[in-house]
């Protein structure tokens, strides 16, 4: 039995888990920072470090606590090294090396995104896995599209070209006056809408594996705001849909439900093609935006593959994944030194624990 | 034996003190290297020292103002630490830490505790004699060299994170008649044995004080930008 605790500060949820064989969920523990992000429309980094350091201790004894285990019987202490917010990632990073060095435990630096990925492996009842699978990581900051031919072996077929599909919901959350995150509340004003009131672009309609989403909010911004005069626009900043003015004569609820539609609409179209072109033998969706249900939905519809995805409270980030990812580099030998660095940018593909 | 840790601004400091001895201490410029050297240098200072991790009793670390990430870095392994064995975590002003390590040969002399904030500003708290140790006359605030010179008056010790602008303006402020005397280097370098000698008397001194490590916050003296 190999039992790993797992720390994720990468974004602005402060996350610790004690993970039991890769599998078994003894304890998950998650504050998250939605509420003092709300008011800037999205994460503000100062904001999330300050808070990240705050939480730690109380999140990381909370879930040694809740899995009735001690710091002295872990096996393993895992920590996302990045990719996110270097100042964010510092605090799980030198908690984590405090705790490895008290303990005389290995320290294992993991990437965020193999986190994601494994968070599929959580999953209950415990399904096996038949590779090579096709695995869609879409969040705030991330969009990938991958090709996993085993345990550590990542082919990466492409990404956002700009901005993340979560980032876009964030945008176009903002742009028609809804909470933060974007998604959750996108989600609920498009169930009430038409999804072909609007015909927004589906960019990158070719033959990559690449995505592409900025252009798709500016022509969201395009339709439901009053355009800008001649005068003002000549001032205009970066990030100015936040003060658009929004049209009046406009539902919001089919901008949300056609803008959805976009967004999921190429997901899934390139998802289900990458899949069948690798010869996947199912599709795994990971990640905040898995959530949504109707890119759960046109996924299955889509695709004739088994389609997988995590429940609701291992979509957006944890550490659950984390300690789960862990247990298979552990496994494969990771032992990262206590000297280690944050990876801001921290790509997932073959070579991504290359030196350590 | 308790463990300090200083990473608040661009040196690096640590020590170890068992109450009546100072066991160890290190001081250097790291520049921007805190995370990578923080956790290496503190295992290796207590192999050479013989000090295992089950000797260790107490964590103490500066807990601002300073770099914020550099804070972070220091109070978020400091609280890593704390954590396994449930030790107290003594948090104590980067300022505070500096007055502890300054002798007062003239007690009429108060003394001035300088960090350099950036873009050249600093942070600056004045320190009179109180019963035998430098105590806090003001909370820490943001200014220039230029402004904090011209609002003091009488006699003034120097220390701390003194650059080139502050030796020009405290050469400049003597001419026109302030008494000031900068600090030597080696006093002027903020040390972690000081640290550790000012949480020991902290933590010892019967206040009912809440140690565990969720309480501490570092001060950042400035709202998020």
């Amino acid at each position: 039995m190999v039992t790993i605790l797992g720390i994720e500060s990468s974004c602005d949820e402060t996350a610790a888990a004690v993970v039991i064989d890769g599998r078994i969920i003894g304890s998950n523990v998650v504050a998250s920072q939605i509420d003092l992000h709300a008011e800037f429309g999205g994460v503000f980094p100062e904001v999330a470090s300050r808070a990240h350091a705050e939480a730690i201790s109380a999140v990381v004894e909370q879930a040694i606590e809740a899995a009735g285990v001690g710091f002295h019987q872990l096996d393993a202490i895992a920590v996302t090294r990045g990719p996110g917010l270097v100042g964010s990632l510092l605090v799980g990073i030198n908690y984590a090396k405090g705790v490895a060095m008290m303990t005389d435990k290995p320290l294992l630096g993991i990437n965020h995104l193999e986190g994601h990925v494994y968070s599929l492996w959580l999953t209950q009842p415990f399904r096996e896995v038949d590779f090579p699978v096709l695995v869609l990581i879409v969040s705030g900051g991330h969009t990938e599209l991958l090709l996993m031919r085993n345990h550590g072996e990542y082919e990466r077929l492409g990404g956002t070209l700009d901005d993340a599909a979560g980032e876009a919901f964030d945008k176009v959350g903002r742009l028609l006056d809804l909470p933060f995150p974007g998604g959750p509340h996108i989600e609920r004003a498009g169930r009430r809408g038409n999804v072909k009131s609007f015909d927004f672009p589906r960019a990158k309609r070719d033959s990559s594996y690449d995505f592409s989403f900025s252009g798709l909010k500016t022509a969201v911004m395009r339709e439901v705001t009053v355009q800008p005069s001649a005068a003002t626009r000549k001032g205009r900043k970066k990030g100015a849909e936040k003060h658009a003015q929004l049209r009046s004569d406009i539902s919001i609820n089919d901008v949300a439900a056609s803008f959805q539609a976009a967004v999921t609409d190429i997901l899934v179209e390139k998802a289900a093609r990458a899949a069948q072109e690798y010869g996947a033998t199912e599709i795994f969706i990971a990640g905040g935006v898995s959530a949504n249900q109707m890119l759960r939905q046109k996924m299955r519809q889509e695709t004739e593959l088994p389609v997988r995805y995590p429940p609701l409270n291992l979509c957006t980030d944890n550490a659950a994944m984390i300690a789960a990812a862990a247990h298979y580099r552990w496994e494969m030998g990771l032992r990262t030194s206590l000297s280690f660095d944050v990876r801001p940018m921290w790509a997932l593909n073959n070579e991504t624990y290359h030196d350590d | 034996m308790l463990l300090a840790i200083d990473t608040a601004t661009r040196s690096l400091s640590l020590a170890l003190h068992n109450g009546n001895t100072l066991i160890a201490e290190q001081t250097w410029r790291t520049g921007n290297q805190h995370n990578v050297l923080l956790a290496p240098s503190v295992q290796h200072m207590m192999a050479v020292c013989d000090v295992t991790t089950h000797a260790l009793t107490a964590v103490a670390v500066s807990n601002g103002p300073g770099s914020y990430t550099g804070l972070r870095i220091g109070v978020a392994f400091a609280k890593g630490i704390a954590a396994v064995n449930k030790l107290p975590l003594i948090g104590v002003s980067t300022l505070d830490m500096l007055a502890a390590g300054q002798p007062f040969k003239n007690t009429r002399y108060k003394l001035l505790a300088i960090l350099q904030a950036g873009r050249g500003r600093i942070i600056a708290a004045q320190y009179r004699v109180k019963k035998g140790r430098w105590d806090a006359l003001t909370n820490p605030e943001i200014t220039t060299w230029d402004d904090l010179l011209q609002n003091i008056e009488g006699s003034y010790y120097i220390t701390g994170e003194v650059d080139d602008n502050g030796r020009n303006a405290i050469e400049s402020a003597k001419l026109e008649a302030a008494s000031l005397t900068l600090v030597d280097p080696a006093n002027r370098a903020r040390r972690a044995g000081f640290l550790a000698q000012e949480a020991w008397r902290r933590y010892h001194a019967g206040d009912e004080e809440d140690f565990s490590p969720a309480k501490l916050v570092p001060v950042y003296m400035n709202k998020p930008s």
